[in-house]
């Protein structure tokens, strides 16, 4: 059998709960005392165990929500369907917002998917390219036309999360550590960021997403202002830039 | 040999190694003690893979890097997979070295990407020709992208081949041969392989070649019995066994006092713990070169 057939084979049995080995896969081994399935069954633990314990330690608020037996369970039946493309660990687990939202069991947990689609969004900002946040005190040293072409995005850790549920009570809950699951009724939006090592979130008044997300693309200033004034005239601009702005979450696009 | 003054004729030479040879790994739950502690041990090892992203895993590298030397212990290379390394994994592993420099940079003789899928585990080769020419080309497209020489590290394994066409010692002396580059000689997984496959780990390190042993890796292991049955499983969560460090002074004696890291990943101890077990390596290191320093 060549190479890339024992390759093959020895992937589908320890990436899976045990499966039936053919005769000529068998044949590849020796055999003492211990049986080849007891063998594989190193690796699929070794396997299986570090792809569970990645998802764990991604998704702390589901955890708490869920309980440690049930969440093992779970994840582990993620990484028996999912396994990851790269090397990169931290950065594994993405579509399991989508498999709870697939798990019949959870059905009566709606807000459970956009639980975890915040607890993806808080992953990748921790583990996002570090890059230098616009500065505000040299924006202000510079010319109005210099201000007036100037381009900015959101820096690469900057997340923004709109969901159909409190979902910052429940991160409240979690952070108290209390266990109601009764979560009142009404949507919210969350900005997550990262100014320095830790992430943090923030909620946001609709306005402010509305604002915020024109930045996820590269955006004259000026003119996403311009916009935004026609779209609400009521909203006192000055005091918005300035909470954005000391949070570091603009770049500059170059 | 002479860590510091240590010449290696290669396409990719090996910056200079660390003054005292002992050295512990980098884990996120260490990182606050080891910037404030400042433990007394000659460097510290990196999976590079952990690094690939910015923010405070960084932030910690680098504080690490201002303390002590470095060792990049790649795990993700996948070099005995039947399939071309990632470049782009490469690239990743070359923008960090460019920046941290380490002296030694080592990765495994085994796969974990098969197809799409990256297995996370260090999955056991066949020695036969046609492994040991994809792992040839593997590495040496690795040493070409990263400029430099690499360490290769024999793995644990719970299976054996029977189509095997060698010996795992002569494999791994073939390997650096056929592409320059050196042996990261893991004593825990020769002893876990000699228990779970028969044969002799003093007779595995006799017959490695002396000069091919850059760094040496000691760690713990556990039981896992499965009937009347038990297979050793390399778990890196307990301290050192008996027989391993016997089989290690053993190795020091042959292959001179080379770096020599204590892995524990799982069940972290406190750093206190990790830097006593780090010492240990060190006083055989020590005893040995007083040894050397008598004979002389």
């Amino acid at each position: 059998m060549k190479l890339h057939n024992i390759q093959d084979n020895f992937a589908d049995h320890i990436g899976h709960d045990e499966t039936s080995m053919d005769d000529d896969f068998r044949a590849l081994f020796k055999t003492d005392g211990i049986t080849l399935e007891n063998r594989m069954s190193v690796y699929r633990n070794n396997v299986i165990r570090t792809l569970r314990d990645a998802i764990i330690a991604t998704y702390p608020m589901t955890l708490k929500m869920l309980g440690a037996d049930y969440m093992k369970k779970l994840a582990r039946l993620y990484a028996l369907d999912h396994k990851p493309s790269q090397a990169d660990l931290n950065l594994y687990g993405e579509n399991f917002p989508q498999f709870i939202a697939n798990f019949k069991p959870l059905v009566k947990y709606p807000y459970l998917p956009d639980l975890a689609k915040l607890e993806w969004a808080t992953n990748e900002s921790y583990f996002a390219a570090d890059d230098t946040a616009l500065d505000p005190s040299g924006l202000a040293q510079q010319s109005a036309e210099t201000q007036a072409n100037l381009t900015l995005t959101l820096r690469s850790a900057v997340r923004l999360c709109n969901a159909p549920y409190k979902l910052d009570q429940i991160q409240n809950l979690c952070a108290n550590e209390r266990t109601e699951t009764k979560i009142e009724n009404g949507s919210c939006i969350i900005l997550i960021y990262r100014p320095a090592l830790d992430v943090m979130t923030m909620p946001l008044q609709p306005y402010e997403y509305d604002f915020l997300k024109s930045f996820q693309q590269p955006q004259n200033l000026s003119k996403v202002l311009e916009n935004f004034t026609t779209r609400h005239s009521n909203i006192d601009l000055a005091p918005m830039l300035e909470k954005f702005f000391s949070c570091g979450i603009f770049k500059i696009h170059q | 040999m002479d860590f510091c003054t240590q010449q290696i004729n290669s396409k990719h030479p090996i910056p200079q190694n660390p003054i005292k040879e002992s050295g512990i790994g980098l884990r996120s739950a260490h990182y606050k003690d080891i910037i404030e502690q400042k433990p007394d041990t000659g460097w510290i090892e990196v999976h590079p893979e952990n690094y690939f992203g910015g923010g405070a895993h960084r932030h910690y590298l680098t504080k690490a890097r201002e303390l002590y030397p470095l060792s990049f212990h790649a795990v993700g290379l996948s070099m005995g997979s039947d399939q071309a390394v990632s470049q782009d994994h490469i690239n990743k592993i070359k923008a960090l070295i460019d920046i941290y420099q380490p002296f030694q940079i080592s990765d495994h003789a085994s796969w974990s990407a098969s197809g799409n899928a990256h297995l996370n585990d260090l999955l056991p080769l066949p020695y036969t020709t046609e492994a040991l020419q994809r792992l040839c080309d593997n590495v040496s497209c690795v040493q070409d992208g990263i400029g430099r020489k690499m360490l290769v590290e024999n793995p644990s394994s719970y299976v054996a081949y029977q189509i095997d066409d060698m010996t795992e010692y002569e494999f791994m002396n073939a390997l650096t041969q056929k592409t320059g580059c050196g042996l990261l000689l893991d004593i825990n997984n020769i002893y876990v392989q000699s228990r779970n496959h028969g044969f002799d780990a003093y007779h595995y390190i006799n017959n490695i070649k002396v000069d091919a042993v850059g760094e040496m890796h000691l760690a713990g292991h556990i039981q896992r019995t499965f009937g009347d049955e038990s297979i050793l499983v390399d778990s890196h969560n307990r301290h050192v066994c008996d027989d391993v460090w016997q089989l290690y002074r053993h190795a020091i004696n042959r292959f001179g006092s080379v770096p020599t890291l204590i892995e524990w990943d799982a069940d972290l101890p406190t750093l206190q713990t990790l830097v006593a077990e780090a010492d240990k390596a060190q006083a055989i290191i020590n005893a040995h070169k007083e040894q050397r320093h008598e004979a002389a």
